[in-house]
């Protein structure tokens, strides 16, 4: 009785009152883990790897080795990237990325010398390198609460952690860097994208140490409570996780999540964990909440184990991937090298092959891409026709499932008619992109597109208006300094002529009396 | 070569198309025709099938004439349910010409005038009603009671219908019994005659039990039930109204009739499941919907309770239509 | 007592459709054209700001003041293009007007690059340009800050071995946009 009127009331649009709480919107899709096999893949390392200089914000960085130097691995290449393995720097050149329109950036091309040698060539000179995980922790903690942050810094730096999840956010400053003290600390278990599964097959494999990389972030976060979410689809991995859990007495608990597309983005997952919306404008960090990946917290233990962030598991799937599996790869190796190492090379000709999820992917133009740390599948789909897009009806499912909370069909209306103010009133900054909105659409309208091209447009007008304001500041400056350097010419002119005068003045009487004193001698020589 | 950013296709996803929804509304439609035409008269299937034709045919046209290709616009099958729902709103006794005249406007005024599906800020079927009611207000109220059509015959009603024959139907001579026959034309016609509705009120009850106007909402109500149940619409809209409505009417109702028997008869629950929940027309986010739902049945029972026509909720549709851009604007986020 | 409910309720629409209307025709035209200083100021953020003097006014704010005040045309700013002159015939409740050509034609945008090589370090180039965007010093090498730079070409003409360039920006990572759905 009980269960049905729960299933009514979820029928109806109520929520769940207690935890793992409902959060708006939402589809249960099918999660289709092809790539979760019995293990990891461990590909070799390829000839050569490409790491692009760019950071999750898509700033350019300033590489700090120059072509022709050798590195190790682990070895620091520019602000938060490392060497992936050893070798030497044969070029540093703009290099297509795994982008939409395959953007070329500028990238360090690495020639691998295949021996993988860790650590610092210059390690001799700072000793401190060497402690090991537990140490570099509590030299962190110590660091911390003494409030050393250039130390600290320069510690985190070297982890070269950025978050393994789908933004690639640095995980070092999400722990270390709150004004505000964290309450919750959740880590990210909810792998939700179909076809995605990479996180799973980590905690088949590495539970334990995961769960060292939790215990870590906790006491690294100060928090309250924290949270291991996993959703229930994963029966194995939970099983893992929990007699990982009881082995090592640490302060995070598992809470088994529903399985619900997109559980796994930031906003959902902490409604479904705490309860709470966090508007758009506001950080989770506001409320004391921070989310982080589970291979992140991994990768964590990893760092301070003295072994930075290089590669990555991500999973190889799709429709027409013939060997669907996990595989482990330094970042930077090539989707291509990727493919063919696993025997998946008979696709790269007439399939396409995405990068990305389903929903939040996208397909390539150029396989000689490289990884990078937030690329968490590889996809090879059959080749397609798009159906011609119908008129809205307003029908309002994509608001049913938004969990954005959104009106996507408002928004598309506005997106579409370039209103971007329009776009802005119905939030939408707060858009996840997480597709939702465009499986339901019983006319087939590509919501997701829209709004990303609006967003992005958005984006574009503001720096724009950014750098239009910056022109106009500029320009008065100079106009103002111009006008008082002018001035002040004036005015020292003005000056000169009035002393000039002034000065004569008593000049002239000067001249005067000599001239008369002189007319005066003369005179009576003249009359002599 | 095609690009895809997001790929829907290799998602397995509880989806649906538009046409996929517009049978949806059909097939919730069939109890209520199909208990209407054995209650009243199986005209009423005549006059769907030739309002849906009719209807397709205008939409072609109008389609072509806007300068696009017809079939995928039709295809939708958005047109189709809209036919049926005005040919189950007029009574079915209205001549097919005036009902051909009513498919018109739906279809010319009520939709592609704005462009078509997603664009027409009033309910198509509504406004073709609208139309009528203006232009034929005799015939538009123009109801029988059960039995009698029955009675009449269906070859000579087609023929009546038609404007072919003896018989005129306007003018009452067809069949002898002809009143204003649904208990709401009733109580309108004993208002304006300022009679007592209260001495009426039994009698009244009596006919309506007698009526299957009862069985014929009921149809319906399981229809939307069933629309209910597939997720095509929210409880939002139906609920608002029939709340709204009841409300109203204990508070302010000034008839003797039971408050079930006023829900149940005219098109109130035709009206709440099938034809305010257009979602093109209806407001966006569920508390919109709450909004414009109460509205509808508040305009409703003003209509019925004070206004000039025995049924309102076509107009409270209409008007309530003319709010929702408003509402929207209100409530920018749902819920 | 039996019409206050109708009553209310066509009161109610009334009024809906009443704030709808006003919502709806509320578009810039609460502008108060008698204060001068706060008009310029809107056509002034309309304006591009490229400071390419283009339009005959020495800057931006010039040519801005100059509309206000001198009624001056709407179409004479190229860098800003048809998007400037549908804003201000927008802002200013004018018809729109073709570009005038005589002060240019529309480009996409550009930014200036110095040959370091070529360079002599006269800085004439720093004189011209309106928004401060190019760093040197007599005798040594000039640079161009490219996000300061705002393309307007003012520093070409002075340079006395034609060292400097405009090229199209290349397309960087952040400022990429994502394409619109067909
Ligand atoms: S799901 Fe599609 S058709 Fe329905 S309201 Fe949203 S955009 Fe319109
Ligand atoms: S893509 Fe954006 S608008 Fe669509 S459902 Fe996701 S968050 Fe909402
Ligand atoms: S022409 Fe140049 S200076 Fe004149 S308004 Fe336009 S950008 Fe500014």
């Amino acid at each position: 009785m009980n269960t049905l009127l729960n299933t009514l009331a979820t029928r109806l649009g109520f929520h769940n009152q207690q935890p793992p709480f409902s959060f708006h919107g939402g589809l249960p899709l099918n999660p289709n883990k092809r790539a979760l096999g019995e293990s990891i893949v461990e590909p070799p390392l390829p000839p050569y790897l490409i790491i692009p200089l760019i950071n999750y914000a898509k700033q350019s960085l300033t590489p700090t080795v120059a072509v022709g130097d050798s590195v190790r691995r682990g070895q620091l290449l520019a602000a938060g990237v490392v060497a992936p393995t050893s070798g030497k720097i044969k070029a540093i050149k703009p290099h297509a990325t795994i982008h939409p329109d395959t953007l070329a950036v500028n990238a360090i091309v690495l020639h691998c010398d295949g021996e993988d040698k860790r650590g610092n060539p210059s390690a001799s000179d700072n000793p401190q390198e060497l402690g090991g995980a537990s140490d570099n922790l509590s030299r962190l903690i110590k660091l911390r609460s003494s409030g050393k942050q250039s130390q600290m810094q320069q510690l985190v730096d070297q982890f070269a952690l950025s978050g393994l999840g789908g933004a690639g956010f640095p995980t070092a400053e999400k722990l270390l860097g709150n004004t505000t003290p964290v309450k919750t600390l959740i880590i990210n278990a909810a792998e939700c994208e179909p076809e995605i599964s990479c996180d799973e097959a980590l905690i088949q494999s590495d539970a334990i140490d995961i769960v060292k990389g939790i215990d870590a972030a906790v006491q690294l976060s100060q928090c309250d409570q924290c949270i291991v979410a996993i959703e229930d689809s994963k029966p194995a991995a939970i099983e893992n996780l929990q007699s990982a859990l009881k082995d090592k007495p640490t302060a995070a608990q598992l809470m088994i999540i529903p399985t619900r597309y997109p559980t796994g983005a930031e906003s959902p997952l902490i409604e479904c964990v705490t309860g709470k919306y966090i508007p758009h404008n506001q950080k989770p960090t506001d409320h004391g909440v921070v989310c982080i990946n589970i291979a992140t917290a991994l990768a964590l233990w990893h760092a301070l184990d003295n072994a930075p962030l290089d590669s990555r598991v991500l999973s190889l799937g799709g429709q027409s991937m013939p060997n669907p599996c996990n595989v482990r790869v330094r970042f930077g190796t090539t989707v291509n090298f990727i493919l063919h190492s696993t025997g998946n090379n008979s696709v790269v000709n007439d399939h396409r092959i995405r990068a990305g999820g389903p929903l939040s992917g996208f397909d390539l133009q150029n396989l000689s891409v490289p990884i990078t740390a937030h690329t968490n599948c590889i996809l090879a789909e059959p080749r397609v026709e798009i159906t011609d897009a119908q008129a809205c009806i307003r029908c309002g499912q994509c608001a049913d499932v938004c969990p954005a909370r959104l009106l996507p069909q408002q928004l598309h209306w506005h997106a579409m008619a370039d209103d971007l103010n329009g776009c802005k009133q119905f939030q939408l900054d707060a858009c996840i992109e997480c597709g939702c909105c465009d499986l339901v659409c019983p006319s087939s309208i590509k919501l997701t597109e829209t709004f990303r091209y609006a967003k992005s447009q958005a984006r574009f007008r503001d720096t724009l208006e950014l750098k239009a304001v910056a022109a106009e500041q500029r320009f008065t400056e100079r106009e103002h300094r111009l006008e008082q350097r002018a001035l002040a010419r004036k005015r020292a002119i003005e000056e000169r002529k009035k002393t000039i005068q002034s000065s004569s003045e008593p000049d002239r009487e000067e001249i005067k009396a000599a001239l008369a004193r002189a007319r005066a001698k003369r005179q009576p020589k003249q009359s002599r | 070569m095609t690009r895809i950013i997001l790929d829907k296709q290799a998602v397995t996803a509880p989806t649906r198309n538009t046409s996929n929804i517009m049978l949806l509304v059909l097939a919730a439609l069939v109890p209520g025709i199909a208990v209407y035409s054995y209650v009243i008269s199986p005209i009423v299937v005549i006059n769907a099938l030739v309002a849906m034709f009719s209807a397709v045919v205008f939409e072609l046209l109008a389609v072509k004439l806007r300068g696009a290709r017809g079939w995928p616009a039709v295809q939708d099958g958005s047109i189709t349910v809209a036919a049926v729902l005005l040919a189950l709103a007029v009574p079915p006794g209205l001549p097919f010409w005036q009902l051909l005249v009513g498919v018109f406007i739906m279809v010319m005024l009520g939709k592609q005038v704005y462009g078509g599906l997603g664009n027409n800020p009033f309910n198509p079927a509504m406004v073709g009603y609208a139309a009528l009611m203006i232009s034929f207000p005799q015939n538009m109220t123009l109801w029988f009671a059960p039995g009698e059509l029955h009675s009449a015959g269906f070859v000579s009603l087609i023929e009546a219908k038609l404007g072919m024959g003896q018989t005129d139907i306007g003018s009452n001579k067809v069949w002898d019994g002809v009143t204003a026959a649904t208990p709401l034309e009733q109580v309108r016609v004993w208002r304006l005659q300022s009679l007592d509705d209260n001495g009426n009120s039994t009698a009244l009850s009596l006919a309506f039990s007698a009526s299957g106007w009862l069985w014929i909402n009921l149809a319906f109500l399981l229809g939307g039930l069933f629309l209910l149940y597939k997720k095509v619409i929210q409880w939002h809209i139906p609920v608002a109204v029939v709340t709204s409505f009841t409300l109203l009417t204990l508070l302010l109702g000034q008839s003797q009739i039971p408050l079930y028997q006023l829900v149940f008869s005219g098109a109130l629950i035709l009206g709440a499941f099938f034809i305010a929940t257009d979602p093109v027309t209806a407001a966006a986010s569920n508390r919109g919907r709450l909004i414009f739902g109460s509205g509808v049945g508040a305009l409703t029972f003003t209509i019925r309770e004070f206004g000039g026509y025995p049924e309102g909720i076509a107009f409270a549709i209409l008007l309530m239509n003319l709010c929702v851009p408003l509402i929207d604007y209100l409530d920018r986020r749902p819920d | 007592m039996s019409f206050v409910i109708p009553f209310l309720l066509v009161v109610f629409a009334l009024i809906a459709t009443g704030a709808l209307l006003a919502r709806l025709s509320r578009t810039n035209t609460s502008t108060d054209k008698n204060n001068t200083s706060a008009m310029i100021e809107q056509v002034n953020a309309v304006l591009p700001q490229t400071q390419c003097a283009q339009c005959g006014y020495p800057g931006c704010r010039p040519y801005a003041s100059a509309i206000i005040e001198q009624n001056e045309q709407i179409n004479r700013c190229p860098p800003g293009g048809d998007k400037t002159i549908t804003d201000l015939s927008n802002l200013l409740g004018t018809p729109v007007i073709p570009l005038n050509n005589e002060c240019g034609v529309v480009k996409p945008p550009l930014v200036a690059i110095i040959d370091e090589s070529v360079c002599i370090g006269c800085t004439l180039c720093i004189q011209a340009c309106p928004v401060d965007a190019i760093v040197g010093a007599s005798k040594l090498m000039h640079t161009v800050i490219q996000n300061e730079c705002t393309g307007c070409e003012l520093c070409l003409p002075p340079c006395p071995v034609d060292c400097i360039e405009l090229l199209t920006p290349q397309q960087t990572a952040a400022d990429w946009q994502w394409p619109r759905p067909a």
